[in-house]
């Protein structure tokens, strides 16, 4: 029987991961009803599949179920904390399934990788996400790609290598200059 | 210690997909074998991997399959209800000590009588938290047994430390507990030795005993 209380839909995530930990499968059913699009979309956008995505989706909330009670609020929001948590499971499951990966063609690899994103797109992403996507719009567009190749795609540097046609060193050297470049715009921001 | 400089060339093009965990096998336990011999890769790798958290909020959302969250929930309920050696131990551990959820902003107290998973279907009761009219947060009352507060202040402009407690239907006043409010922010969860039904108000208050809010629980 699905357990529906509406209250909790609009806790605090922290709170409602306090919930969470207690046991409390009120909580439990809110948090899965607030984050289950993103984190299956994530699933998703990694493993392509969506019955794996499924399963890796479900596996990624019974671990946040498992682990709530260490969650810190000072190392992340919730929401970065659960795609984290997601992602892992979904590289973990892509690599088991030994699938190579074609180089995306969906509209989010489309426009996060375009030669030059707009900044009035940061306003199509959800608040968390709007910082992210600013900052990622001032990379030059061959690291951008490999950054997003590997951070949202889960693809190794050998495999952007492969479908972005580039040396492994370059794709290598990409994806480093680019997340240092990320990390210095993120200080910049909140200095 | 920090490794010699030629180790961390060699590891160098590796530590982006080491920090975003892309690397497997032996790849991952060479770079792992210096990172952790080696402060300044350490470092490298920590703000690498913050970096990547930071960007995985901008993954496309999408609408699983019918039925997901039922599935989710009946393995959910399926491993609380199961017997669990393993896990005696991990809820022994994490009962020990009182359990930071959300930094020094919040405490979630779970002692050793703590619950182990128990549904609770009920709607737990809202109400705001407020003082002079102003909404300073929201709390919740579990309807199931044992009855779970939860509180969440956001609008409070002071840090430090609180006291809650609440006052029953008959008259009697329960201390919940301390916690503690950062910049404004705090929210906590405890556990609280009376029904849902039976909370008529909660009060937040600093170590002074001002009141900082109060919230009126309608049931």
């Amino acid at each position: 029987m699905r357990s529906r209380t509406p209250a909790l839909d609009h806790v605090a995530d922290d709170a409602l991961l306090a919930g969470v930990a207690l046991g409390d499968d009120a909580c439990v059913g809110a948090f899965v009803r607030r984050y289950q699009r993103r984190l299956f979309g994530l699933a998703l956008t990694i493993v392509g599949d969506v019955g794996v995505a499924e399963d890796v989706t479900q596996e990624a909330f019974l671990r946040i179920v498992r682990h709530a009670a260490a969650y810190d609020v000072r190392r992340g929001a919730a929401s970065t904390w659960a795609l984290t948590i997601t992602r892992h499971l979904a590289i973990d499951a892509l690599r088991l399934r030994r699938a190579i990966p074609t180089a995306p063609d969906d509209q989010v690899f489309a426009t996060l990788a375009s030669p030059a994103p707009s900044p009035e797109d940061a306003a199509t992403q959800s608040d968390d996400a709007a910082p992210a996507w600013l900052a990622l719009a001032q990379l030059p567009q061959e690291q951008r790609r490999c950054v997003v190749l590997a951070v949202i795609y889960g693809r190794t540097a050998a495999e952007i290598a492969e479908s972005e046609s580039i040396p492994l060193g370059t794709a290598k050297s990409r994806l480093r200059l680019g997340l240092a470049r990320l990390r210095d715009l993120v200080a910049q921001e909140t200095s | 210690m920090t490794s010699s400089p030629l180790e961390c060339d060699e590891v160098r093009d590796d530590l982006a997909e080491f920090a975003l965990g892309l690397l497997s096998g032996r790849e991952r336990a060479r770079v792992l074998d210096h990172v952790v011999s080696c402060s300044t890769c350490r470092h490298e790798v920590e703000s690498l991997t913050a970096v990547g958290d930071r960007l995985v909020t901008l993954a496309p959302s999408s609408d699983p399959p019918t039925d997901f969250e039922t599935r989710v929930l009946e393995r959910y309920r399926a491993n609380a209800a199961a017997p669990r050696r393993g896990r005696g131990r991990e809820l022994g551990l994490v009962a020990a000590a009182l359990v930071l959820v959300a930094g020094a902003t919040a405490l979630v107290v779970r002692g050793p009588h703590a619950p182990a998973p128990v549904a609770g279907h009920d709607t737990p009761l809202s109400a705001t938290l407020a003082a002079d009219g102003h909404a300073l947060g929201h709390l919740w009352v579990s309807a199931s047994v044992p009855t779970w507060i939860y509180v969440s202040l956001d609008d409070a402009s002071w840090s430090g430390t609180v006291w809650c407690s609440v006052t029953l239907r008959d008259g009697r006043t329960l201390d919940v507990g301390a916690f503690a409010v950062h910049h404004g922010h705090g929210a906590w969860a405890a556990r609280v030795a009376a029904t849902g039904r039976e909370v008529r108000e909660a009060r937040i208050t600093d170590v002074a005993g001002h009141v900082i809010a109060t919230a009126t629980v309608s049931t």
